[in-house]
């Protein structure tokens, strides 16, 4: 263990310096669970349920991967415990986001907005919880595999298997919405998609 | 390696998650197979697409949050 993991296995255990660690990931873990949930309170109530549940088993944390992993870990593990009493939340969509418009064109602005509304929608109401997670963390979140393999608890080879078949069935579903400015190879018309 | 092999790590290959000798295969097999190229294309249009979420904010932010 490097001098970095042991000044963070020492926050993490120690009551003085939690409330700085809190600090420091408060938005990760909120953003995380806000891309997992797909809703506001929702977020708001894993987010501190992950805080609560991390303090309690503080003593576990070692230091062998990074803090924000191992919230992420606890965050994704409290989500799929959420969601397997309630089966589901709601149906989302993307009315309370807000989204960085880079144009001051209002018919622009409004094209950027359908195309985000477009995936997020998918993202959240098409792709199974399994797929989500896993293109939360590494497209959405920018995770390394093998901190995804860590988070959760499944070996590198597995994250790479998931993780393609999620991009195939986030494909497969988007082309099989309605949306009317799909196009066959998985794109749409939307400047937003041109752009990228 | 051949089409069903490729595809398979068409994945891990865009997020460069593959060793030398596996790329260059693939680098080869995209070169002369227009079909796994345009699968390739698909991907990564996808994760592009994934990708700009990270543009989005919840709208709400986390120090406004009760509790936390």
């Amino acid at each position: 263990m490097g001098v970095l993991d042991d000044v963070a296995v020492q926050a993490i255990h120690s009551p003085v310096t939690w409330e700085q660690v809190v600090s420091e990931h408060q938005r990760h873990v909120y953003r995380l669970a806000w891309q997992l949930s797909g809703d506001l309170h929702e977020a708001q109530d894993l987010a501190q349920e992950t805080f609560a549940r991390a303090f309690e088993h503080r003593s576990s944390f070692r230091g062998e991967a990074s803090v924000r992993t191992w919230l992420s870990r606890i965050a994704v593990n409290t989500y799929l415990l959420k969601l397997r009493k309630v089966k589901r939340f709601k149906e989302v969509t993307l009315d309370t986001a807000s989204v960085a418009d880079s144009s001051e064109d209002p018919e622009r602005i409004v094209i950027q907005r359908e195309f985000y509304a477009c995936v997020y929608w998918i993202l959240q109401n098409r792709c199974r919880p399994s797929e989500r997670v896993v293109l939360v963390l590494r497209d959405v979140d920018g995770m390394t595999y093998d901190d995804m393999a860590r988070v959760l608890g499944i070996s590198v080879p597995a994250i790479k298997s998931r993780l393609h078949r999620a991009r195939q069935a986030f494909r497969r579903r988007l082309c099989g919405s309605s949306c009317s400015g799909l196009l066959p190879a998985g794109t749409c018309v939307c400047e937003g998609v041109r752009e990228i | 390696m051949n089409c069903r092999e490729v595809r398979a790590l068409l994945s891990s290959y865009l997020d460069g998650e593959v060793d030398d000798a596996i790329r260059c295969s693939i680098d080869a097999h995209l070169a002369g197979c227009a079909s796994c190229k345009s699968e390739f294309e698909a991907i990564s249009k996808t994760v592009r697409m994934i990708r700009k979420l990270r543009d989005l904010d919840p709208g709400t932010k986390p120090e406004e949050l009760p509790g936390l």
